[in-house]
């Protein structure tokens, strides 16, 4: 039989079906992890509907009741329906003082707002009337500064006339130095002119005495020459003479530099007395220069020839300074 | 022809302007005749004009010119001129309140009464001496081209002796003496004041703890610091030029020897070393030696010690006894204390060395202290037995005492130029 291909067929699956029969039947297909399957959902919180029951027919059953029982639970009732108000009574209660206090608060706030609009107010006032007194503060100020600016076009009127006034006076001043400078032109024009004058009268009495001393000379020649050597010897003199005067009169600054010199021009009177000390090179040294003009005025009047002609060469002499020795 | 020409030569000689050239080579030495007008007649003016006299009087380099005998008003430039005078002072005084206001004026008598210096000032009462002296400073340099000591002071110890014992002051005057201010008074000894170069400090040894200490006293404030107290010899302060260091003397390790200690940290180094007594140390102006007495050549000599190496030199070969040694502020010439045959004086040598001359002569001179210009010696001398103090100028010309005190006067030291 098995050699027919149906019948093998049929053979072939019938026994893999009852293998695979027994194998379900014998292993156990339920999975390891466990299954939540909807069976009851429960939902934390909410009322679960209470199953409301149709109101049964109107039958009247007699059923022999517990007089305790009734009675017990009546009272369990009562004590619940007693509960129940008080809680609602406690409740009532509760909130009547929750909206008296929430009523207390308002009016606290209340009054509160009221004083604060109050005190707003009165800071109000109060700076209105600080604004006031500023503004009249200020008014003040303007009308000081008024006043000050009128002071101060007084006081610039005042200084602009006496600008005036010094100008005026400076122009006097200038008038006077003019004049006394066009005197002084005119002096000092008259001094050269005398000056001028002696000079050209000397030189016409010297020509004079020329003349006459060539015609003497022609007489005596020996004389001439014997006269050239005593004026030569009387002005060696004489300038021995006048150093010594005046080197006797002039106190040596100490510790001055010996290094330094001075010049002066001195101008001599026919009697010797000192005319004029001109100071023709300072040495840098103001007080050797003051020390030795000193001393030239002081040695005043300085020994001169008497002879007119000799003392001619002594009218101006220049003296050169130079402090190489102390004595004494 | 030669007479033709010996007329022209004339001729030619009276043409020429400058005939002659002089040469002025020799003066003399001599004081500068001044005059001091009057500078009016109340006490104040009096008091202006005699301190100005005093002053110039002082410098040893004027002569005071009196003004015409029992004149109350000023006398003419003139007429002081034909007196003798070269410059004249005139002042004004004139007062308001408590103050006056004085001005003067500084006038060349001898050219044409040219005025040379003319000045105003305005002062409180009390100041009235103060600017007199300041008014002879400036008379002082415009005549003679140096700075005035007037304004400096002079330190000195106060010696009143009695019966019950000694009484000791350090007092500060101005330097023609007056105006006496005491900065410390003891019973014990006060010795060696010496000026601080400000002139603001004066340093000094006090026995007044039965011991010697060295201090240091504001002249302003009267506070005082304590430098050195050590055992034995604390002695002879002497400030550096630029006021950070004293000298002085300690025996604290055997013989008296020099030390200095700084004066703002209190550090100290020996300076001198040796067996023999060391002592009053001075130093020179430029800060650079030490000029000090000394016993180590057998007698009491000045030797010099170099700051910079160390190294010692004696100064002094004459005389057996040569003491308290300082340089004049030019550093040309030493002043010592110089003793001749039992003759204490005040001695002069040049510093590069020399022979010494003696500048004083009583015999009987010591502690010599050289004023800030140079040119005077204030020194301790005695009259009849009282001590006074004495001025000589170094050229030794002009020798005068100043107005005794009280008491003994003994250890002068002439104060540095002041502000």
């Amino acid at each position: 039989m098995i050699s027919t291909p149906s019948y093998r067929k049929a053979f072939f699956s019938a026994l893999c079906l009852h293998l695979f029969l027994i194998v379900m039947l014998l292993t156990d297909n339920s999975s390891q992890r466990p299954v939540l399957t909807a069976e009851s959902q429960n939902t934390p919180g909410m009322e679960q509907p209470i199953a409301v029951t149709s109101p049964q027919s109107e039958v009247v059953k007699a059923v022999s009741v517990d007089n305790k029982e009734v009675m017990e639970t009546v009272n369990r009732l009562k004590q619940e329906r007693e509960q129940q108000q008080r809680a609602e009574v406690n409740r009532q209660r509760e909130l009547n003082r929750q909206a008296e206090a929430a009523k207390q608060q308002r009016v606290k706030e209340q009054q509160q707002l009221a004083r604060l609009k109050e005190e707003a107010n009165k800071i109000a006032i109060a700076h209105k009337k600080q604004a006031e007194e500023e503004k009249q503060h200020l008014k003040k100020l303007a009308e000081q500064k008024a006043l000050e600016a009128k002071r101060i076009e007084e006081l610039k009127k005042q200084k602009d006339e006496l600008v005036k006034q010094q100008q005026v006076e400076t122009k006097r001043l200038a008038d006077l130095n003019k004049k006394k400078i066009a005197e002084k032109a005119k002096s000092d024009k008259l001094k050269t002119e005398q000056a001028a004058k002696e000079r050209a009268d000397k030189e016409k009495a010297d020509l004079a005495k020329a003349d006459m001393e060539r015609k003497r000379a022609q007489a005596a020649a020996a004389q001439n020459a014997e006269q050239q050597a005593r004026i030569a010897g009387e002005v060696d003199k004489y300038k021995a003479l006048i150093v010594n005067a005046i080197g006797r009169n002039w106190i040596l600054p100490e510790n001055v530099n010996s290094s330094l010199t001075c010049q002066f021009r001195i101008r001599l009177a026919p009697d010797g007395a000192v005319l004029d000390v001109a100071l023709t090179r300072g040495s840098g040294d103001s007080l050797l220069d003051r020390s030795a003009q000193t001393a030239i005025y002081k040695a005043s009047p300085l020994p001169v020839p008497t002879d007119p002609a000799t003392f001619n060469m002594f009218r101006d002499i220049s003296l050169t300074v130079r402090p190489e020795q102390v004595r004494g | 022809m030669i007479n033709r020409i010996i007329t022209l030569f004339f001729i030619l000689l009276t043409q020429q302007v400058f005939a002659l050239d002089l040469e002025l080579t020799q003066g003399i030495n001599s004081a500068l005749p001044i005059a001091i007008n009057t500078f009016g007649s109340d006490s104040a003016a009096q008091e202006a004009a005699q301190v100005i006299e005093n002053d110039l009087t002082l410098s040893g380099q004027f002569r005071i010119v009196s003004g015409p005998q029992g004149a109350n008003a000023q006398a003419s430039v003139g007429t002081l001129r034909q007196l003798g005078a070269d410059s004249v002072v005139t002042g004004h005084i004139t007062k308001s309140g408590n103050n006056y206001e004085i001005s003067f004026t500084l006038t060349d008598a001898v050219a044409n009464g040219a005025t040379l210096l003319t000045k105003t000032y305005q002062i409180n009462a009390n100041q009235l001496r103060p600017l007199a002296h300041h008014i002879s400073d400036e008379i002082y340099q415009k005549l003679t081209g140096e700075r005035g000591i007037f304004s400096t002071r002079i330190a000195y110890i106060s010696v009143q002796r009695s019966q019950r014992g000694a009484h000791y002051s350090l007092e500060v005057a101005d330097a023609d003496g007056h105006n006496p201010q005491s900065l410390l008074v003891s019973s014990e000894p006060i010795m060696s004041p010496s000026w601080a170069p400000n002139g603001k400090n004066i340093s000094y040894v006090s026995f007044e703890k039965k011991r010697a200490q060295i201090f240091t006293v504001s002249v302003e404030t009267g506070q005082r610091r304590l430098i050195t107290s050590f055992p034995g010899i604390n002695g002879a302060p002497a400030w550096s030029p630029d006021g950070s260091q004293l000298a002085v003397v300690l025996s604290k390790s055997g013989m008296p020897k020099i030390y200095t200690v700084d004066v703002n940290n209190g550090s100290m180094k020996q300076l001198t070393f040796g067996d023999a007594i060391d002592t009053e140390p001075r130093y020179s102006p430029d800060g650079k030696s030490i000029l000090f007495t000394s016993g180590r050549g057998g007698s009491p000599q000045i030797y010099r010690l170099s700051l910079a190496d160390g190294q010692v030199g004696r100064v002094t070969f004459e005389g057996n006894y040569n003491a308290r040694a300082s340089y004049t502020p030019d550093m040309k010439n030493i002043v010592m204390l110089h003793r001749d045959d039992k003759q204490f004086n005040i001695g002069l040598q040049n510093a590069s060395g020399g022979p010494i001359v003696s500048l004083t002569f009583s015999g009987r001179d010591e502690s010599p202290s050289v004023a800030p210009n140079g040119r005077l010696v204030l020194y301790a001398t005695h009259n009849n037995d009282k001590g006074v103090l004495g001025i000589v100028s170094l050229d030794g010309r002009i020798r005068m005492k100043l107005p005794a005190r009280d008491g003994d006067i003994q250890e002068p030291a002439w104060s540095p130029y002041l502000g």
